[in-house]
């Protein structure tokens, strides 16, 4: 697919600073893949304190917040292809679970400091469209504990959850079909539930 | 039975092939079939069998399924045009996919449309079948009342449309807010609603998913239905484990609970009674700017408030003199449009705008006692009235019979919207 077909206007070069180091990491060069992951990671972590409004909801973050539209603006449409756009939303689904996660430890570290109020027994699971720091974490270990023997099913859930990105996207980012993909997410949602279920019970979350 | 490899017991990743292939399998089977499965599987692993069955029972929808980012549906770029459309500006996305404002041009005629262009990942063979078929039934719906499905298709990529009459307007609680209408405008503009819900009945079409934002009202007063038959199309009878992306309606959970009657919730088939009882929420909501039942809560503790409890009377969700106008005849027809069961409810669309016309006009409603106190109260409001109240003619589609009065809100632009 031609990039012109993505974007109509043409921005100045510099107001894409993920497209070059993008662009090194596409042709192997494993430094890039550091350094893209540093970059996306600052841009994300800036825009989310713009845009999530980590601050000044206290202790939740609003889920679907209208990252996207920012995120396209961190990559230049008109050079990069559409595998490479599937790799840098990769990349920033990964930046994405790290600035959770981070910011989740911080504030609890600062709860533990007796500085915060208390959080509020969540009991709206299903409804709620916000996430506890609590569930961040929690997901954030279950999914280390799943990567232990289902690679693929933790790296789905990634790009997913984090990274919003639809089973074809993944499937392209990671080289099977998106048939795979779906069984791969489906059985890893259910294991990750339970896990998080038994966490809940034990007095964890 | 065994126990499950839970937490801390986590398989190795040679088992986990093992449990992921066997729980794919018995999730992608329903009813008899899922169970034969489990049972075979019992006698040659009883521990991948128990396995199975607790990822089974963890199958169903949960936060992890709404990603903590938006993201288009697919990265690539929507293309200028599908088939005949050309596509101006997308309208919204939601579950199912995406919705575009869309022209048609043909050598002499333009027409605007809402495609709504379902997502990748999709049971796209099902679903196109599906399509075709509802838009065999649907071509026949013709109302002036209910918003069309002009033709359904497939996108370059494979992804099923639809497309849909354009709707301008706002929905309608948005609509009689905005425009600050009284009761007795809502009303009006209520039962015409109600005659394009027996219109599509007659017809044999159940709309399955009746409620504020699925109708729209237009600058000019006149309420239509959108997405007639489609909430049946996108939800295939499927059991847990089965579409679980966060994709539709297929199971209680997904459908939209607020408007969903009881019988409706535990999975009964869906029939005209369930379209009365939505539209009972709807009439409920439009009067009190409440829901019956508070939504918010465990899911499942507002699902077994529905079951259990009648709603508080509408006369006792509002104060005042607004209070005194619901207590008696709104209160009696909109409880009975909401009765848990089928017996308990209008047994016709029809019946339920009916009674409400008979109120508008002060006659005796059937759902109240007709004691002689009542029917003789009746009469000298009725007469009381009478210089003011012009009889509301019956089965008058297009006329939502709305005056804004001094009023001037109405004025202002319109978004114009159409449901993801």
């Amino acid at each position: 697919m031609s990039s012109s077909e993505f974007s109509k206007s043409s921005p100045p070069e510099t107001a894409w600073p993920v497209t070059d180091i993008l662009l090194q990491a596409q042709q192997g060069d494993a430094l890039a893949g550091d350094r893209l992951m540093a970059l996306v990671y600052d841009e994300l972590h800036a825009m989310a304190h713009g845009k999530l409004g980590f601050e000044r909801t206290g202790h939740t973050l609003q889920t679907t917040a209208p990252v996207p539209e920012a995120y396209l603006k961190l990559v230049d449409q008109h050079r990069v292809g559409w595998q490479n756009r599937a790799h840098f939303f990769a990349v920033a689904a990964m930046a994405m679970r790290r600035i959770l996660v981070n910011h989740a430890e911080a504030r609890r570290a600062a709860k533990r400091g007796g500085n915060a109020a208390p959080l509020p027994l969540d009991d709206a699971l299903a409804i709620s469209t916000e996430l506890s720091d609590e569930r961040i974490l929690s997901l954030n270990d279950a999914l280390d504990r799943l990567q232990q023997f289902n690679q693929r099913g933790a790296r789905v859930v990634e790009y997913r959850f984090f990274g919003g990105l639809g089973y074809d996207d993944i499937a392209t980012t990671m080289g099977l079909s998106s048939v795979t993909v779906r069984r791969s997410w489906e059985s890893a949602r259910a294991w990750l539930r339970r896990e998080l279920e038994a966490d809940f019970v034990n007095g964890a979350g | 039975m065994n126990t499950p490899e839970k937490h801390s017991g986590a398989p190795s990743a040679e088992r986990w092939v093992a449990i992921e292939a066997a729980f794919a399998q018995a999730a992608s089977l329903t009813g008899d079939a899922r169970i034969a499965v489990l049972r075979a599987l019992d006698r040659d692993d009883a521990t991948l069998a128990a396995e199975v069955r607790s990822l089974l029972v963890a199958s169903e929808p949960w936060w992890l399924d709404n990603s903590v980012v938006e993201m288009p549906s697919t990265m690539d770029a929507m293309p200028e045009r599908i088939g005949p459309y050309r596509l101006v500006r997308q309208l919204g996305r939601g579950g199912m996919g995406e919705v575009w404002l869309a022209l048609r041009e043909d050598a002499d005629f333009r027409q605007h449309v809402a495609l709504k262009i379902v997502r990748s990942g999709l049971e796209t063979t099902e679903l196109m079948a599906a399509f075709r078929a509802e838009r065999q039934i649907l071509a026949s719906l013709n109302h002036p009342n209910i918003a069309h499905l002009l033709d359904v298709g497939q996108t370059p990529e494979g992804r099923p449309y639809l497309a849909l009459e354009f709707v301008e307007g706002l929905p309608l609680n948005e609509y009689c807010d905005q425009n600050k209408l009284t009761v007795d405008e809502r009303l009006k503009i209520f039962c015409t609603i109600c005659y394009a819900v027996k219109f599509a009945h007659q017809n044999l079409v159940v709309h399955q998913d009746l409620k504020p934002s699925n109708i729209i009202v237009s600058a000019t007063g006149v309420p239509k239905l959108l997405d007639y038959g489609i909430a049946k199309v996108l939800s295939p009878t499927s059991a847990s484990g089965g579409n679980l992306d966060g994709v539709p309606m297929a199971t209680p959970d997904a459908m939209t609970p607020e408007y969903a009657a009881p019988g409706q919730i535990e999975g009964a088939a869906t029939t005209t009674a369930s379209d009365v009882y939505a539209l009972g929420v709807v009439l409920y909501q439009l009067l009190t700017g409440q829901l019956p039942y508070a939504s918010g809560g465990k899911r499942g503790a507002m699902l077994e408030r529905i079951r259990e409890a009648p709603p508080r009377a509408p006369s006792l969700a509002v104060e005042g003199a607004q209070r005194s106008r619901l207590a008696g005849d709104l209160d009696a027809i909109v409880l009975r449009a909401l009765g848990r069961t089928v017996g308990e409810r209008y047994s016709s669309v029809e019946q339920f705008a009916a009674d409400i016309e008979r109120s508008l006009s002060s006659h005796p409603v059937s759902v109240r006692a007709h004691t002689v106190g009542y029917i003789a109260a009746s009469l000298v409001h009725r007469h009381r009235l009478c210089g003011r109240c012009g009889t509301q003619s019956r089965g008058e589609p297009q006329t939502a019979g709305v005056e804004h009065g001094t009023d001037d809100s109405h004025k202002r632009p319109h978004t114009s919207r159409s449901t993801s």
